[in-house]
């Protein structure tokens, strides 16, 4: 008798398996539909930026994230598509990402930048620094506490994270090195390192990235299509220049003066600009340290000295001067001709990764007035 | 008492030492400068080349004078904690004066976070007064701590325990304020915490340089007072020396001078600590007539050299200072110790 029940129910067992494998769909590895097109077919939306890859195929995004400098290593790599697509044709992983979610982290300001240029800031209910934002839209969405603080400086308010519960969180990889107590609330992490890229229009070209998260690709082209048209609009001002004055940058701190590499994001816009920087034969992409002196013997009679920085109260030469007695001696400093950007008061650092353009156009103001008369600089002037 | 026979030579040689490393501070550097270039300069002469005279005068000289002058005031210092507290281990950093001045400035530099102070983007000379002010303020606090105990607790070790303790409970506290601070603050406190010469102008070097000449030239008149010490509180008190009274006038000294060597270059490590007992180990003797102008020489020679060593030969950049006077300074501690127990054990 109980040999006859458990015959039955392994027998009802068998044909419920039956019966729902006839009515599942047959689904298959994401990776696998990329892999079977061939890659002459696959082209990446991407022109400049080389941090990351944007290929589209079939309504799936896939976007490849490459490590800085060293493209042949990738980080990472997620598909895009809508919940009905992943869940109905393909089998669930890890780097599957639900297109449109409306409650997302970002943690990078530049990228907070890219969400409110896209109009997407409904979308983002935590974020990172609070007390630095500067946008007033932000500002007024933290009072009204539809946005809420979820980080400072290298720091996860991990009970905050998990109670807001963002379905995505957009990081940077430069102040989160160890963000391994989120990946235990398991919430898709995904990095955002625009600061790398060394070309002006490519670190403006990572808005696609974030776009692509939203199906808002269609707007951040068109964005950055105008800034592309722009950037090069301008540079070709400076495509006669026969004069390219002398151009050094930054200050001394604490007995080291740190100087932008010669491929660096600043060194190409100084190129750009018409400039001659003056370490532009070197080989960091980054900025790297130097003595005073290796500085001064070579830059003491260059034509402009390019500052980024903050003063309370209203810049001046005195104010430089007594900063450092040892500044007074640069010939651009005597000529007057110190192109100043105040980070706090044109949210420089938030700003000016989407804004190219206005950057170079001010340095262009500032090398060569005669080539844009009539431009009001927004982020660098030349210091009275 | 003092330098005589054959001592005398050795403070001849050291001497000339301190010149040449004076000299050699001058003249190397990541730019090569003939040494006619830093003679003349020093000669005040015009034909010379204008970058070689900005980079010698305004650059090298202030940071070699500032060298001399830390040098000179944290090596004093560390001699007279080590005989106030017959301990061989007593240094600047370790009765928790250095840590005392890093509060202070730690509070300037994380104003913005803690007050809603905007110091560090403030004019930059009331920044750099608040700074001042604040490492003096904070090295005179925790002394005064030590002062008040030592007037209650006659036992020495302990007031030395109460002082590292002192100095773990500060530096702890600064480390709460990092935690509620910004990057570009911490970046700030950071690099200050690594120590430089090169941060001083000439008329801060020459101030320093003053400061620290004229409190040293009173520890002078201690020597005696600093010899009894070492001998013991009832030897000192039957010689008619008012041992509270001299503990307290030297433990002042010692944090003014702390202070002196703190204050613009950031605490520089080590040095303190190793200069008295590489000064007491080649002249083989307690005696502070001739310990104190010998810590002194050594003490401005260890600085010149540790300079000469950050400027890192064939390279366009320079190491902290703090880094170097670590490197050299913690393996002379470690051979001090090693020899002080081989002697024990023979």
């Amino acid at each position: 008798m109980v040999l006859k029940r458990i015959f039955y129910f392994l027998l009802a067992i068998s044909f419920f398996n039956f019966h729902s494998c006839q009515l599942k769909p047959n689904k298959s590895e994401i990776e696998s539909v990329f892999e079977s097109i061939p890659d002459s077919l696959l082209i990446s939306k991407v022109k400049y930026a080389k941090g990351f890859d944007l290929y589209e195929l079939d309504k799936i995004r896939k976007l490849v994230l490459y490590q800085p400098e060293l493209r042949e290593n990738i980080i990472a790599t997620f598909y895009i598509a809508d919940s009905l697509t992943l869940s109905n044709y393909y089998t669930e992983s890890e780097n599957l990402i639900v297109v449109n979610q409306d409650n997302v982290a970002v943690f990078s300001a530049t990228q907070l930048n890219a969400f409110e240029r896209l109009d997407l800031l409904d979308k983002v209910k935590g974020i990172s620094e609070a007390k630095y934002i500067i946008s007033k839209t932000i500002k007024h969405k933290l009072e009204k506490k539809e946005i809420v603080e979820l980080a400072t400086n290298a720091d996860l308010f991990i009970e905050k994270v998990i109670t807001v519960n963002p379905s995505l969180i957009f990081y940077s990889p430069y102040r989160f090195t160890n963000p391994h107590p989120l990946d235990a609330a398991g919430i898709p992490l995904i990095p955002f390192y625009d600061y790398f890229e060394n070309e002006p229009l490519g670190r403006a070209e990572w808005i696609k990235f974030t776009a692509v998260f939203f199906d808002y690709d269609d707007l951040a082209d068109s964005l950055f299509n105008y800034i592309e048209e722009q950037y090069i609009g301008y540079k070709t001002l400076t495509d006669d220049t026969l004069i390219r004055p002398t151009v050094f940058s930054d200050k001394y701190f604490n007995g080291q003066w740190y100087v932008p590499g010669g491929q660096s994001y600043i060194a190409a816009l100084f190129k750009d600009a018409g400039a001659d920087y003056l370490w532009k034969d070197d080989i960091h992409s980054s900025s790297f340290p130097l003595d005073y002196e290796v500085v001064y013997s070579k830059a003491y009679n260059a034509d402009f000295w390019r500052i980024v920085g903050s003063y309370g109260d209203e810049p001046s030469y005195e104010a430089l001067g007594s900063e450092n007695g040892l500044y007074t001696n640069f010939m651009a400093f005597k000529d007057k001709n110190v192109i100043w950007c105040d980070a706090r008061k044109t949210a420089y650092f938030e700003k000016s990764p989407l804004e190219p353009h206005l950057v170079l156009a001010d340095l262009i103001f500032a090398f060569h007035p005669e080539l844009l008369p009539a431009h009001k600089p927004q982020y660098y002037h030349i210091l009275k | 008492m003092g330098i005589k026979g054959k001592t005398a030579p050795w403070f001849i040689i050291f001497l000339a030492l301190v010149i040449i490393l004076f000299l050699a501070n001058l003249w190397y550097g990541s730019v090569l400068i003939p040494w006619k270039d830093v003679l003349w300069v020093l000669t005040g002469s015009d034909d010379i080349n204008e970058i070689n005279k900005v980079i010698i005068l305004d650059y090298r000289l202030p940071q070699a004078i500032t060298a001399i002058a830390v040098g000179m005031a944290l090596s004093i210092a560390g001699l007279i904690l080590q005989t106030v507290f017959r301990n061989p281990l007593a240094g600047p950093s370790v009765l928790g004066i250095s840590s005392g001045a890093s509060l202070g400035v730690a509070l300037v530099v994380f104003a913005g976070s803690l007050f809603q102070l905007e110091l560090l983007n403030s004019a930059y000379i009331f920044r750099e007064i608040s700074v001042v002010a604040a490492a003096l303020i904070g090295s005179f606090l925790v002394l005064l701590i030590i002062i008040f105990i030592s007037t209650r607790i006659s036992n020495v070790v302990t007031i030395l325990i109460i002082g590292i303790m002192i100095g773990y409970t500060v530096s702890a506290i600064v480390g709460v304020i990092q935690f509620f601070s910004r990057a570009e603050e911490l970046h700030a406190y950071i690099l200050w915490g690594l120590g430089s010469f090169s941060k001083t102008s000439i008329s801060q070097s020459v101030f320093l340089l003053c400061a620290s000449l004229l409190v040293t030239m009173v520890v002078f008149f201690y020597i005696k007072g600093l010899n009894a010490l070492l001998l013991g509180d009832y030897y000192a008190k039957s010689v008619g020396v008012d041992v509270k009274q001299i503990q307290i006038i030297l433990i002042i000294i010692a944090g003014l001078l702390i202070a002196i060597g703190t204050v613009f270059t950031g605490p520089i490590a080590f040095v303190g600590l190793a200069i008295p007992h590489l000064a007491r180990y080649f002249f083989k003797t307690s005696n502070h007539g001739i310990l104190i102008p010998a810590v002194i020489l050594f003490g401005i020679s260890l600085t010149l050299i540790c300079n000469l060593i950050a400027k890192l030969p064939g390279y366009d950049t320079s190491l902290p200072i703090n880094a170097v006077t670590s490197m050299v300074g913690a393996p002379i501690i470690i051979w001090v110790i090693v020899k002080r127990g081989k002697v024990k054990r023979a």
